[in-house]
């Protein structure tokens, strides 16, 4: 008891010592370059540029991710300097930790939801800020406008699409057919989704669907399929409160709560589809080279559907997927930067995007380009889907300011617990929707 | 002593074997599932058909297990030394000594108690950055170089040194650091030796500091390493247990071998 | 632990006058030779202990996001407010008695009574038993994790095989994403892990105890239930208050591990503890006022705890002999 007191007293006396050091800790604020001007690069004495990704850390991605950063560095890299160094982020924190370590941070695969907090905490910049106009304007031609859209915050553009996809149901072939489906005629719409689950359940005793709860994106897909949407449209409130939203999440939890929608997180739906215990399961297309993989080693047929819809209104899907942030410290590293990101993001880098890894061909005039991806999506039908889908598409919430990733956990917190919990969703997302909006900037 | 019947006895046992039982079967599941082949890892059964290695090769090819270990014997070792060294330095001089200001040391010490780490981990985290020490086995051991839990438990043991060799020692002409040196920890290294292993035993299980503190495999301390690879695969539950055998396997072969002082010295000294 | 060894000289008898000048020089030295052995460890829980903790305290009026270049911004005392609107940290207080409720049966009630039971045997099956018992608690928790993550597998774990094969379940549980299952799983398995020690911590004490309390109780005609709660309880007491003290002060910790691994405070946060959501808030979420704040509460809060529970120890102590 004493002894508490009389630490406490070391504490004051302390407290001042800290205070005094802590306000003396100066900013080391970088210079930036303002102008659009890039550095002179020196091949025989190359710049390097670190790369995090997180789908070098994800076994079904990361041969592709390392073919496309080593082609980089032995063809362009190698004639103008510039040394591409990945950098596996399997939980998209390690760039934090790192640019918060006074590490050399220079291109980020990003996700959507917080770009906007990356944005004004960690120093991404603007596209249009620091690479020439010209260059840039020329560089975008052919990427789908709908995608390029995407990564622009308040008018410019600080994530360029990169990795691709819109969410799609992959079908398991045989349990398909041992339940007496077809699954060359996929569900369309929700109803159909569940009637067809109950049947593959109620005749294989397998599971017939799965949407986890705390997917994240698809459920955006949900909301605005239904009319309903996630943000207001200046981004200054949330509304995903509206009755639209509710009727989309309530279709959900009575599929889930009547035995159509396996209970399990993404991570074990996808093991459960793999393992060939799962008739359906949606996600991103990113997924098929692993799936189809697993159905090869499994002995059955993978087919897919798109995203179902309610009632007569077609479906309208959200992209899942990154934009390539960028922070160069300096002019040379611009264009260091620049040159591997019009690498990747050009020709070549989305016909091994799409090939080894499965994401979606953003210039899409490449799917009938017989020297680009033409054979390829012949051979996998998904593909089409796919890029039907890109039509429709919307863009997935980008949560404003220095709360978004608190916010996007509320969001998917509120979710799971509508589909999950016997909670009323009304209250629950309404709750949810008032808690954001007391975090908006 | 008591009269039990042979009933009461044998339920009594039947109880405690059933409660080890539960004790060791994860482990043996692991095992057991670590040498199943692909096909029959997601099957029940209790012992493999075809007992594989196959799941180790992978484990050992997909990641840098033995790196890894070394890190973890490395950053264990150091913290248990470096704790050893500052505790028997400060535990002497508060036996030993009466001087202005002690009772502020002990506040100092029994404080800290009430710290949890996570109330310190953002400065220690700024700090260690600022070093440039991020992502290296020396930012991992720097907060744990001392330890109050450490210094109070060696000041028990000293107290009950007796004070008479002390005393002649001092007499003979020994000098104070000799006395530590030559007199104090000669007698008393078993338990020293004992909260070695505790000290070694914690720091190979620590959790959180790591966890921030490592980034890449190859600097990454064995448990953070298998982390990362319990997060970034899916569906490769037989090299996941095959990893995670690997790395229960040092600690317990140390348990194998000094089972009696390990539990000895959870129980003189309890944990932290 | 208030007393401790008074070893200054005492003056010899029969020297000369040298000696008592190299003793004064000697007596000024004496003076700083107890600083100088403190001083490594002192030093250093001044850098790594009290220094963060103090920061930690200013941080919590302070508005950042730990980037270098940029630099904390005075709020006041925005972050508590913001703390008390936000839901997942009031859900997280919730759970965080939960666990430390929960947590007692492991680590008092079962381990007293498999003390107790173990205590008459003779010893070789009595260490056998403690020391099974006790192999949980050296395991690290990732490894742990690991294995009940895939025991508790939805699909594929061998749980829910067991159990559906017993027809007690219908359906197979997605343990770790079902709010009504993640946390009690979560709490199984950090008790798992203390049965063993406390159990270890818990003998100890009862060796220590008289046999004879024992004889003239039985002569008495007390049976064994009586002599358990007459007897034994209170003379464990002060081992009792002391694993109550560590399980109420650590509980929150030692299932931090389990919860970062096995369901990362999720589903909507219901198996999350306070030091989750401040590890959250500084290393997910960048917002190191936020969890600053929670931090400076919860080290008010658990030192008024602890300072009961000091007490309460002192009310027990005299058992202790």
């Amino acid at each position: 008891m004493k002894r508490l007191a009389k630490g406490a007293l070391v504490l004051m006396t302390m407290s001042s010592m800290v205070w005094l050091s802590a306000c003396g800790s100066e900013s080391k604020a970088t210079t930036t370059g303002t102008a659009a001007e890039l550095g002179t690069l020196d091949p025989a004495n190359p710049t390097k540029v670190t790369f995090y990704s997180y789908s070098l850390a994800y076994p079904t991605m990361k041969a592709g991710m390392e073919q496309l950063i080593k082609e980089f560095n032995d063809t362009v890299g190698k004639e103008k300097g510039v040394v591409v160094e990945g950098v596996a982020d399997s939980t998209m924190q390690q760039y934090k930790a790192d640019i918060s370590a006074g590490k050399e941070v220079d291109v980020v695969q990003h996700t959507f939801s917080t770009l906007d907090s990356s944005r004004l905490s960690l120093g991404f910049k603007a596209y249009d800020d620091i690479f020439p106009k010209d260059e840039l304007d020329e560089h975008l031609k052919g990427i789908s406008s709908n995608a390029l859209e995407l990564g622009k915050i308040d008018g410019k553009m600080y994530g360029l699409a990169f990795t691709f996809s819109t969410p799609i149901v992959f079908i398991n072939g045989k349990l398909f057919e041992d339940a007496g489906l077809d699954p060359s005629k996929p569900p369309k719409t929700w109803d159909e989704i569940k009637a067809d689950s109950l049947q593959i359940k109620s005749k294989t005793g397998k599971d017939g669907f799965g949407l986890a709860p705390n997917n994240g994106w698809v459920t955006e897909g949900l909301i605005l399929s239904n009319g309903g949407q996630v943000l207001a449209k200046d981004r200054k409130s949330a509304d995903f409160g509206s009755d639209a939203s509710i009727a989309a999440i309530s279709m959900w939890k009575d599929l889930y709560h009547n035995g159509g929608s396996a209970p399990g997180s993404d991570a074990e739906l996808m093991e459960q589809f793999m393992a060939g215990n799962l008739g359906m399961y949606v996600s991103s297309t990113s997924l098929h080279s692993g799936m189809k993989k697993a159905s090869e080693a499994g002995g059955w047929k993978l087919y897919g559907a798109a995203l179902p819809q309610f009632g007569d209104t077609p479906s309208v899907p959200v992209n899942s997927g990154s934009v390539l942030a960028v922070r160069p410290s300096d002019p040379v590293k611009t264009a260091a930067v620049w040159e591997f990101v019009k690498f990747v993001t050009g020709d070549r880098g989305y016909t091994i995007i799409t090939s080894q890894i499965g994401y979606l061909p953003l210039r899409t005039e490449l799917a009938d380009d017989p020297n680009g991806l033409k054979d390829f999506v012949e051979q996998n039908p998904l593909y089409r889907i796919n890029l039907d889908q890109l039509t429709r598409i919307q863009p997935v919430a980008i949560w404003p300011g220095d709360n978004a990733t608190e916010m996007a956990k509320v969001f998917t917190d509120a979710i799971v617990k509508s589909v999950m919990a016997d909670d009323d969703v009304k209250s629950t997302l309404t709750a949810a929707q008032n808690e954001i909006n007391g975090m908006m900037p | 002593m008591n009269h039990r019947s042979p009933i009461q006895s044998f339920a009594r046992h039947g109880m405690l074997i059933l409660l080890c039982i539960l004790a060791v079967f994860p482990l043996y599941w692991m095992v057991n599932s670590s040498l199943k082949n692909e096909s029959e890892i997601f099957t029940s059964s209790f012992f493999p058909h075809k007992p594989t290695f196959g799941n180790y090769t992978y484990a050992f090819t997909e990641m840098p297990i033995v790196r890894m270990a070394f890190n973890s014997f490395g950053v264990s070792i150091m913290m248990t030394l470096l704790q050893l060294a500052t505790s028997l330095l400060a535990a002497y001089a508060l036996v030993r000594w009466r001087f202005r200001g002690k009772g502020l040391v002990f506040s100092i010490l029994s404080l800290t108690w009430l710290i949890p780490f996570q109330s310190i981990m953002i400065p220690n985290y700024v700090l260690v950055n600022d070093l440039g020490l991020n992502d290296t086995l020396l930012g991992i051991v720097l907060p744990f170089s001392v330890s109050t839990f450490a210094i109070l438990s060696l000041y028990q043991s000293f107290q009950s040194f007796p004070s008479v060799l002390i005393e002649a020692a001092q007499i003979d002409g020994m000098s104070d650091w000799s006395i530590l040196t030559r007199l104090i920890i000669p007698n008393t290294r078993s338990t020293i030796a004992s909260l070695g292993i505790l000290q070694f035993i914690n720091a190979w299980n620590e959790y959180l500091w790591p966890m921030l503190i490592s980034k890449s495999m190859n600097h990454a301390p064995l448990q953070i390493g298998l982390r990362l690879f319990v997060n970034s695969d899916t569906n490769m539950w037989g090299s996941l247990m095959a990893a995670t055998t690997v790395s229960c396997l040092p600690i317990l072969l140390i348990y194998l071998i000094l089972r009696r002082q390990i539990v000895d010295s959870f129980v003189r000294f309890g944990i932290k | 632990m208030s007393q401790s060894l008074d070893n200054t000289i005492a003056p010899s008898l029969s020297r000369g006058s040298i000696i008592v000048r190299r003793r004064l020089s000697a007596k000024k030295l004496r003076r700083f030779k107890p600083y100088l052995y403190l001083l490594p460890a002192v030093a250093l829980l001044s850098i790594w202990m009290y220094r963060p903790l103090l920061y930690t305290f200013y941080l919590a009026f302070q508005k950042w996001s730990m980037v270098p270049g940029t630099s904390p911004v005075f709020v006041g005392f925005d972050n508590f407010e913001h703390l008390f609107h936000n839901k997942s940290f009031i859900d997280s207080i919730g759970n965080t008695i939960f666990y430390t409720v929960g947590l007692l049966p492991f680590s008092i009630l079962i381990p007293m009574i498999l003390a107790v039971v173990t205590d008459r045997m003779e010893s070789k099956s009595k260490n056998f038993y403690r020391a099974m018992f006790f192999i949980p608690m050296i395991l690290a928790p990732v490894s742990v994790s690991a294995i009940w993550r895939w025991l508790f597998h939805p699909s594929n774990g061998l749980v829910n095989y067991l159990l559906v094969k017993l027809h007690l379940i219908k359906e197979p549980i997605a343990y770790f994403s079902d709010p009504s299952f993640a946390k009690w799983i979560i709490l199984l398995i950090t008790g798992w892990k203390m049965i063993g020690f406390s159990t270890i911590m818990f003998s100890a004490a009862l060796t220590g105890i008289n046999r004879e309390y024992y004889e003239a109780a039985s002569q008495d005609g007390a049976g064994s239930f009586r002599q358990f709660v007459h007897i034994t309880i209170p003379l464990l007491s002060p081992m009792i208050i002391f694993m109550l003290t560590m399980s109420i002060l650590f509980s929150s910790q030692w299932t931090f591990a389990y919860i970062d691994m096995l369901t990362t405070g999720g589903p909507y946060g219901s198996s999350t503890n306070i030091y989750y959501e401040m590890y959250r808030f500084a290393f997910s979420s960048l917002n190191v006022g936020l969890s600053s704040a929670a931090a400076l509460l919860f080290f008010v809060v658990f030192g008024v705890i602890a300072l009961g529970l000091n007490m309460l120890s002192r009310k027990f102590a005299f058992y202790d002999n």
